[in-house]
């Protein structure tokens, strides 16, 4: 599903440049749940943003299901993200000034999915989240756990192939934690591919490969366990 | 997703209240004076779009030159008229309008004169080309006997009461005529559209002709000025075919000698309001296209200013925004739904502004509309779509900068917090605010130097006396005798001194004033003076009346200047001696004078004084002796005024054969009249301005928000490390302060450059004062620093832990 060739992001600022990204290289198959863990600015981060097309690396090649998205200009770039990949953030990202149902369907305006099928869809995640009592609550009247739930049913509202997960667990406490990943995992039993990045290596080892990563370099991987 | 992008913005207004409501008042501020200033303007273009056939109705002007000077006037010969429907296949109709001084009309003992401050007279097509909206009577007979009269409404209630008034006979008292019948022929509404011709009656053109047939009917002189005339082109007939046959026609009517001196010209009906500043005089209401002008100008400053405000505000907000922005990025919004989403924000502001400014005028017009002396209001039927038009145009501007901006933007950038609009110097921001405060600048100059200019014209001594000076007209048909009239008046003891003249200072324009060639006798030859004298015909007393200065000789005496063998008696002013170039009044004094093929003497030299307002320079003019002068002017003491006019009025009515109405007008009411509309002009000027520095002020105040909101993190900081709270101020106001004087330094020297040019209309004028220019600049840099203390403050003394914590 995902194969990087010699991927190099550079960051320049005035007089400061800094490698994030250096000739990595690293392929994932469909199916797979990647654990990606490393020190502080060893580029996990970026290797996320990249993945996710949120940002481009500065040289090498990188193939999502067999396309070249580094030379993808904006626009089908933003095209494939919304069909195909979905975001969990640390911080949750949910909308503010959305509801708990506004930001779940949100997603499927931009895919122009039908009204009556939004409300169908949005309904069965919460359901499935155990969160649709607080279907019209704003982000803000929600605990951390719940906020996380309503931003993993908003990242899988378009059934996305990936999920590219940045820390989902790192403003929840173990309860909420477990839960999240437990979610996931039951995603990836699915058939989703998963991508996260963690500090933890107890949530590190829900994947079923670990990726270290080092100065912009993959340095090690570790197969958990077989994916199916 | 339009819904969506809705309800953000309307939950993002909710959140942050009082952002919303600055951005919204600053908005609605200058939709509403820009709604103020368009009523004004479309009023003054609305005269004359009534007529059904305006596009082929134009009024006749006609321009004359000789040796020593030029007219162009609206008014022409009687014969014209009926020549061009002979001559001109082309053209369908011609309308003759003639007017004369008010005329009162009566009814059974019951007396009204009409409004308005002349009487008209039309020919029968008149209520064919003027779409005049018609009550009752028969449009297209009524004025076609002599001696018919069309009344409006009001007027027909006044006179007849409830009695039906078609076919009823007024008495109709003209100057110097008995009483004459008119018959009602036709009732108009009272409520007419804007037009340049306003009347409460109008009389058939051919009672004129009869009542006096050797001016409107037998009148052969083609350079007459009798009459308006207007002309009804066929449909498809073009005016420059017209105008082009104008020079051959005249050639045949006239005779070559006329024709070479004289061209007609036409006007079409639409713009005789706006388009007249070509004419010498009008008897037609016209506007003041000048002031149109600046309105305009001041209406798009101030719109300018507000939407910069409306672009200021959000892009200093949008850094609360970038979460969202980054969260739509990452689930595949595209650079188009930004643009799409600010714009459907900014719009939504800008109507939910212009609702608000529709309120605030509703409420404040009747206030506004008695201050400009108008009535003015918004015509919601015609204008609802351009109200909402412009509102939506706006929000588009307002919108589109923020919008583009942001879907440029990389969702990286968005993620990281790099994301700002404008970058991080805000460059496009501080140069609006440059904008706005340039802007503010100019205007603040511009009223300052607009109500020094008026001040200056009213404390400048016109070298004319025009306090307790009452004027009317000499008694018609006076069977006692002009002299014995004056005589009586002059035994009053608190009449002080009485004077005749066949003009009015002050009101009547120099221009108007006939100027013939002249020559005086400076030694052995004669001499022509380098400006062709304008002559004044007065009586004796003139000069005492109004106070006038003699620098040598005498003036007009009743027993010297009336005496048979005397040699006629010439009294110029300095500027006449000058142009003569003589420069001793001493020296002039009993030289040959010939005017206007009249000889005589100098007897006196007059100091200048002005004439007309001070719009106008002195010009040279020679003053003749006459005591058949219609005007007269009493100089009356300053106490028990009231009961002095009821003498005036009983000596008056004694004199008078007719039942003339007395009317009299005190010449100073007269001249301050003429600067009413100026000082109107003063006021709007002042309050606009103000309005405009306020709005400014808000965009200054977001942008302290802004800036304190980039750097809070600096700032608390600073505060750990020990800074103090008038250090941290003194480091935020440094930013804008700047750009405040910046846009001093700029606007200072544009304001000036403009004004003094605006000044060159006035042939006495000040400079652009240097007080009014600091004093811009004190109020511009005090008002935008308190705004700045006001917002920073809070920041400054803000405890920075807070903000630590957060981080």
């Amino acid at each position: 599903m995902i194969r990087t060739v010699n991927l190099v992001k550079v960051y320049q600022t005035d007089e400061v440049e800094t490698t994030a990204l250096n000739e990595l290289n690293l392929e994932i198959k469909e199916g797979e749940f990647v654990s990606v863990m490393g020190p502080s600015g060893c580029g996990k981060s970026t290797l996320l943003n990249v993945l996710g097309m949120i940002d481009s690396p500065t040289s090498g090649e990188y193939y999502f299901m067999n396309q070249e998205i580094g030379h993808l200009s904006e626009r089908g770039r933003s095209n494939i993200r919304k069909h195909n990949l979905g975001f969990v953030f640390q911080s949750f990202n949910l909308i503010d000034e959305l509801t708990v149902f506004e930001n779940v369907e949100l997603p499927m305006l931009y895919t122009k999915v039908a009204a009556n099928d939004r409300k169908a869809r949005v309904e069965e995640l919460l359901e499935g989240m155990n969160i649709m009592h607080r279907r019209n609550h704003f982000p803000q009247q929600l605990s951390g756990g719940q906020q996380q739930r309503v931003a993993v049913a908003r990242a899988i509202v378009n059934h996305p192939k990936l999920i590219l997960a940045d820390e989902p667990t790192g403003n929840l406490d173990s309860t909420n934690g477990n839960e999240v990943m437990r979610i996931l995992t039951k995603l990836n039993e699915e058939g989703t591919t998963i991508v996260m990045v963690t500090h933890s290596q107890y949530c590190a080892e829900f994947g079923n490969r670990i990726i270290r990563m080092l100065d912009g370099k993959v340095v090690t991987e570790n197969l958990v366990k077989q994916y199916l | 997703m339009i819904r969506n992008y809705l309800k953000v913005a309307i939950r993002n207004f909710n959140r942050q209240k009082g952002f919303a409501l600055i951005m919204v008042l600053g908005l609605a501020l200058g939709f509403a004076c820009t709604i103020l200033l368009s009523e004004f303007i479309v009023d003054a273009h609305s005269y004359d779009q009534f007529h059904a056939k305006k596009n082929r109705i134009f009024r006749i002007t006609q321009s004359t030159k000789n040796e020593s000077q030029q007219s162009h006037l609206p008014f022409v010969s009687t014969q014209l008229g009926p020549a061009l429907v002979e001559d001109f296949p082309m053209i369908e109709q011609v309308v003759q309008m003639g007017f004369t001084a008010p005329v009162r009309l009566g009814f059974k003992g019951n007396h009204v004169i009409p409004g308005g401050s002349e009487t008209w007279y039309a020919s029968s097509h008149f209520f064919d080309l003027f779409s005049y909206s018609w009550y009752s009577g028969n449009p297209s007979t009524a004025l076609s006997e002599p001696y018919s009269i069309v009344i409006n409404k009001g007027l027909a209630h006044k006179l007849f009461g409830t009695l039906d008034p078609i076919g009823q006979h007024l008495e109709f008292h003209t100057y110097g005529r008995d009483h004459q019948k008119l018959e009602v022929t036709g009732i108009i509404e009272n409520e007419q559209p804007n037009s340049h011709l306003s009347f409460e009656s109008i009389i058939s053109y051919n009672t004129l002709e009869s009542i006096n047939p050797n001016k409107y009917l037998n009148n052969q002189d083609w350079l007459a000025r009798d009459v308006f005339t207007y002309v009804l082109l066929r449909d498809g007939a073009s005016k420059s075919q017209l105008i082009k046959q104008f020079p051959e026609f005249l050639k045949r009517r006239s005779g070559s000698e006329i024709a070479r001196r004289s061209t007609i010209h036409v006007q079409p009906v639409e713009d005789i309001y706006l388009y007249s500043d070509h004419l010498d005089s009008d008897q037609a209401k016209t506007g003041n296209r000048q002031t149109i002008l600046i309105f305009v100008l001041i209406a798009l400053t101030i719109l300018l200013v507000a939407s910069i405000n409306y672009i200021n505000l959000v892009t200093a907000r949008s850094s609360k925004r970038t979460k969202e922005m980054g969260i739509r990025k990452s689930l595949g919004a595209l650079q188009t739904q930004f643009i799409v989403q600010s714009l459907v924000e900014s719009i939504l502001i800008s109507i939910l502004a212009m609702i608000l400014a529709l309120t605030v005028v509703e409420i404040i017009q009747p206030v506004y509309n008695s201050f400009i002396q108008m009535d003015l209001s918004i015509n919601y039927h015609q204008s609802w779509y351009i109200l909402l038009s412009f509102a939506i145009l706006l929000g588009v501007i307002s919108g589109i900068y923020p919008g583009v901006k942001m879907s440029l933007t990389k969702p990286i950038d968005i993620f990281k917090g790099q994301f700002s609009l404008g970058g991080n110097r805000a460059t496009v921001r501080k140069s609006l605010v440059l904008v706005q405060f340039t802007l503010a600048t100019l205007i603040v100059i511009a009223a300052g130097t607009v109500w020094s200019q008026i001040n200056f014209l009213h404390q400048t001594d016109l070298g004319l006396d025009k306090e307790q000076i009452v004027f009317t007209s000499i008694p018609s048909n006076s069977s006692t005798g002009n002299k014995s009239f004056i005589e009586e008046l002059l035994k009053e003891p608190r009449i002080l001194s009485v004077g005749r003249s066949a003009v009015r200072p002050l009101y009547d324009m120099h221009a108007s004033l006939p100027a013939t060639p002249t020559r005086v006798k400076i030694g052995n030859q004669f001499v022509e003076p380098t400006t062709p004298l304008r002559k004044i015909e007065v009586g004796a007393g003139f000069a005492e009346v109004f106070g006038l200065n003699i620098l040598a000789g005498r003036t007009f005496s009743e027993i010297r200047d009336t005496r048979a063998d005397n040699e006629i008696g010439y009294l110029i002013n300095e500027t006449a001696m000058e142009s003569i170039g003589v420069s001793s009044p001493r020296d002039i004094i009993g030289h040959t004078v010939i005017y206007d093929g009249q000889k005589g003497k100098i007897i006196g030299v007059l100091e200048d004084f002005n004439f007309e307002s001070l719009h106008s320079e002195i010009l040279p003019f020679i003053m003749v002796y006459s005591n058949h002068s219609p005007m007269v002017f009493i100089k009356i003491s300053d106490k028990h005024i009231s009961s002095t006019i009821r003498v005036i009025q009983n000596i008056w009515e004694r004199h008078a054969t007719t039942v003339d109405p007395f009317n009299y007008n005190f010449m100073s009411e007269f001249y301050n009249h003429i600067y009413a509309k100026e000082r109107e002009f003063q006021l709007l000027l002042r309050i606009f301005s103000i309005i405009t520095i306020f709005i400014a002020c808000i965009g200054a105040l977001g942008l302290t928000a802004f800036i304190i909101e980039e750097r809070k993190k600096e700032i608390s900081i600073r505060k750990v490390l020990g800074a103090s709270v008038s250090g941290i101020f003194k480091m935020l106001s440094f930013d804008l302060m700047k750009i405040v004087i910046l846009a001093f330094l700029i606007g200072g020297p544009i304001g000036y450059y403009v004004m003094q040019k605006w000044l060159q209309n006035f042939a006495y004028h000040i400079d652009v004062p240097f007080s009014i220019i600091a004093a811009a600049g004190i109020l511009i840099i005090s008002i935008s620093f308190c705004t700045i203390l006001l917002t920073s403050t809070k920041a400054a003394v803000s405890n920075p832990t807070e903000y630590l914590k957060r981080e």
